[in-house]
């Protein structure tokens, strides 16, 4: 948390690398000015952030890095508005405020000795990534781990300098499906939701980590369900058009659920319960 | 509870005895226009007669526009230097029973829901709330449909009924006790317990109860032909909730001046389109009608189910100043009666 008084004082950090995803998305890797900060900065996988171009403004991010892999942070930022579009035009060596990290976050202890099954899809695979990454790291913990991860086209598809380190990891699955694909794509051509069909993970000991596209989520839920996933057995994250981040600015709420402070991560259980307005 | 009088010939002169050690914020009128809640000048002219003023005192606890932190420089050599929290002691003289129960609502939100925010805690802490029983309630008035009433104490330190020459003033905490260490106060009889006793039933007479508020949380459904029936005529002006004395939703934003610039929060309201608009376009609450159900739903169902209290004092201001007559005093019948 800042140092300085408020809720909303950001922590200074260097941006020292840019990674560009795909045409549209790129992963920023920080690193908080403030030593001492750096040192003692801890988060959980799941968790989210409010990121600063200052004279710009703020927005929000989940934390796309693993907790295990210390010293820096990442976040992925698709171009859509003000502040991700002047995300895009900074280079490394540039500064950023970061207020973090907030919200709940995947219930890595509890999930500890079952079976996981990542479906992601476009850029909502960042915090799933954070989870992935956080599990491979301590890979002993975990039992087997399927990945399902479509985009749009194989071009859309980000964090595919990772995909050898995934699908080589031990008892680990990585199901790649793209909408259409292009004269150099070679693997699978499909939607999500058809692929976690065919492949038809046993929902015996296991939980469905989900992150994506509406349309996505939409389709890949019944699927789930009809392999046998109880509605506890599925968690996603939400995203919501947040600023404070801390429970006061009123934009995040469904019905008396503040996303911010009770969210992102939630089973699909729980989201039953909820009015249906996110 | 213990009581005082004081002389209407004295309050000014109180007031500028409060001046010399608080702030002092109390309704004043500027010309022909609206009586407004402002900095008391060294004269003491205050205007505590007539109808509740036009904005509450919310302002000064959530200013409309607060600066957060200015930011300098570029590249690495960004310094940011955050707002200090404001801490200089202030007496709000004047305020109207539902305005201080509503401070109680701003609360529950800024100094609870996990961590408060210091800069609201620092100007509340500081600041005491002397009340006035309310005598005319206004044409918009309902406080005693939300468990209200027009000389309700809560969150109140004193509270002043008017009893013609004088006022009769209950002495509601142990700081309102030291702001009537003066004087100008005198020791109020039974009679003049009494006589505040009648002015506020009288006043309390005058608005009966139009609906039974904790009955609507019930009734406050999801799918509903009432939200779109009173949405469709809604303009988003926003002016409803700006003038609520419990709608707290804000805004962050950036403004550059030069080389540095300042980032500011300011008032917002669920009633504009882009308030829950995300970055790629999709929008929980794509119309009007979803943005009423969340105002109201907000206000009656959803804090009562997290605080136990509802967010409306009935200060009526949003029926007033709603410019296509949306009153959600009708709103709230409907839903009340099973019109749906």
């Amino acid at each position: 948390m800042s140092e300085a008084g408020h809720l909303y004082v950001p922590n200074l950090a260097v941006i020292d690398r840019v990674v560009e995803e795909t045409w549209d998305t790129k992963t920023f890797r920080a690193v908080f000015t403030d030593e001492r900060i750096r040192k003692d900065f801890n988060y959980h996988p799941g968790q989210f952030q409010e990121v600063s171009v200052f004279g710009v403004g703020e927005a929000t991010f989940c934390l796309a890095s693993s907790p295990t892999r210390a010293g820096f942070i990442e976040f992925s930022a698709k171009k859509v508005g003000a502040v991700t579009i002047a995300l895009h035009e900074l280079s490394e060596g540039e500064t950023v405020g970061i207020r973090a990290p907030y919200g709940n976050w995947f219930p890595h202890e509890e999930l500890r000795g079952k079976h996981l099954v990542f479906v992601g899809g476009g850029i909502g695979m960042a915090p799933l990534r954070s989870f992935l990454n956080f599990c491979l790291d301590r890979r002993n913990d975990y039992g087997h781990i399927d990945i399902f991860y479509g985009a749009r086209t194989p071009g859309d598809l980000c964090y595919t300098r990772e995909f050898d380190a995934w699908r080589n990891a031990p008892d680990t699955s990585l199901y790649l499906t793209v909408d259409r694909g292009d004269d150099r794509w070679s693997g699978k051509v499909g939607v999500v939701p058809a692929y976690v069909r065919e492949v038809a993970p046993s929902p015996e000991g296991t939980v469905a980590i989900t992150c994506g596209p509406p349309i996505m989520i939409k389709f890949t839920l019944p699927e789930l369900t009809k392999l046998g996933f109880t509605d506890e057995q599925i968690i996603t994250t939400l995203e919501m058009k947040m600023k404070c981040g801390v429970g006061k600015c009123g934009r995040c709420n469904i019905g008396s659920t503040y996303v911010c402070l009770d969210g992102p991560v939630f089973t699909y259980a729980q989201l039953r319960q909820l009015p249906p307005e996110f | 509870m213990s009581a005082v009088i004081l002389r209407k010939s004295d309050l000014p002169a109180w007031a500028r005895r409060l001046l010399a050690s608080y702030r002092v914020v109390a309704p004043v009128g500027e010309g022909e226009g609206p009586v407004r809640y402002q900095p008391l000048a060294s004269d003491g002219a205050v205007v505590l007669d007539g109808l509740r003023p036009l904005r509450a005192p919310k302002e000064h606890f959530i200013p409309q526009v607060e600066p957060l932190l200015t930011f300098q420089g570029s590249g690495k050599a960004v310094t940011i230097e955050p707002m200090a929290a404001m801490e200089s002691a202030t007496v709000i003289l004047g305020v109207r029973p539902c305005d201080a129960r509503a401070v109680t609502r701003l609360d529950d939100v800024f100094l609870g829901r996990k961590e408060a925010d210091s800069l609201y805690e620092a100007r509340r802490k500081a600041t005491l709330l002397v009340g006035l029983a309310c005598a005319t309630p206004s044409w918009g008035c309902f406080c005693t449909s939300v468990g209200g009433s027009p000389a309700g104490t809560e969150g109140l330190d004193l509270l002043l009924t008017d009893l013609g020459d004088r006022y009769h003033v209950a002495v509601l905490s142990g700081a309102g006790r030291e702001l009537t260490a003066d004087p100008v106060f005198g020791s109020a009889t039974d009679a003049d317990a009494a006589a505040a006793e009648e002015r506020h039933a009288a006043a309390a007479a005058r608005m009966p109860a139009l609906f039974d508020a904790e009955a609507v949380a019930g009734k406050v459904e999801w799918e509903a032909p009432v939200w779109m029936r009173h949405a469709r005529r809604c303009l988003a002006c926003g002016a409803c909730s700006f003038l609520c004395p419990t709608c707290h939703c804000f805004d962050i934003q950036d403004e550059v001046t030069g080389e540095g610039g300042v980032r500011f929060r300011c008032w917002d309201t669920c009633q504009f389109g882009e308030f829950t608009r995300m970055g790629a376009g999709h929008n929980p609450r794509p119309t009007q009608t979803e943005r009423l159900r969340q105002r109201v739903s907000h206000k009656f169902k959803y804090l009562v189910e997290e605080f136990g209290r509802m967010g409306c004092t009935g200060c009526g201001r949003c029926v007033e100043a709603c410019p296509v007559n949306i009153d959600i005093r009708s709103v709230l019948r409907e839903i009340e009666g099973g019109e749906r």
